[in-house]
């Protein structure tokens, strides 16, 4: 009497081996597939995508701003420079001017 | 609201309710491989332990046609350990302890059914067993696989 355990035919066995293969192929697709940067699970693109424009344009408008404000200390430096080359030039003046009327 | 917000909105919706949905795998993962674990290593021990002839049958041949009963005792035992290990051991095991899982449930269940098919071999119980345990864990797979592969671990 043949055993059992071994008497089968070959067609069952590689049956088996086929299904065995494909579940092995889907298990590990579905298992060990590519995964995502975590972000992208949280927000999707688009939200993510709006909070980096607005982050950016944040950037940029404090860059602005710093700029704006050195170039106000740089104007007000000059305007203070102005103001007293002027004063300076009124008190010269107004000390030439009466020996200028002398003079005439 | 424009369409990019619109779809936006969706998308997030979408997510929320698959992690929401899968939210249980913590506790449903680690209990169902233990469970798993359980009956491996019973199986395994069983295939070492007892006589050839008591576990053997026709049901059986597909199965046994190129990995004798003693192995597949030992790979049994492997698979009970290595859901052991996955309960105890940190989430990354998981992964390879369902893989494994689903490899050998899936080999049992098709190789049960086929000698019942092709070598009318009498129908066995543990054939109806195994592909419940099949369904189950291919359950879990598919979740396991919804909430960790988008990113999630």
């Amino acid at each position: 009497m043949p055993d059992p355990a071994t008497a089968g035919g070959t067609l069952p066995a590689l049956i088996t081996a086929v299904g065995a293969a494909i579940a092995g192929v889907l298990g590990a697709v579905a298992l060990f597939g590519r995964r995502k940067p975590s972000d992208e699970a949280v927000a999707p693109t688009p939200v993510v995508d709006a909070i980096e424009r607005d982050r950016e344009i944040e950037r940029r408008l404090s860059k602005l701003e710093q700029r704006a404000d050195e170039h106000k200390d740089h104007h007000e430096d000059l305007d203070m420079k102005t103001n007293l080359t002027y004063s300076r030039l009124l008190v010269e003046e107004s000390k030439e001017a009466p020996r200028a009327r002398k003079r005439s | 609201m424009s369409t990019d917000a619109t779809h936006a909105l969706t998308e997030q919706k979408s997510v929320s309710r698959r992690l929401r949905w899968t939210a249980g795998l913590g506790l449903i993962v680690p209990m169902y491989l233990a469970w798993e674990g359980f009956l491996a290593t019973v199986a395994g021990a069983s295939l070492l332990l007892l006589p050839r002839e008591r576990v053997s049958s026709a049901t059986l041949s597909a199965l046994y046609h190129w990995v004798t009963p003693h192995a597949w005792g030992v790979i049994f035992l492997l698979l009970g350990i290595v859901c052991i290990a996955a309960v105890i051991k940190p989430k990354i095991l998981w992964r390879h302890a369902l893989f494994f899982l689903l490899e050998v449930q899936a080999t049992w269940a098709i190789g049960l059914t086929a000698a019942v098919i092709f070598h009318d071999a009498p129908v066995n119980a543990i054939a109806g067993l195994t592909w419940t345990n099949l369904v189950g864990t291919t359950f879990i797979v598919i979740l396991h696989a919804q909430r960790f592969n988008n990113g999630r671990q």
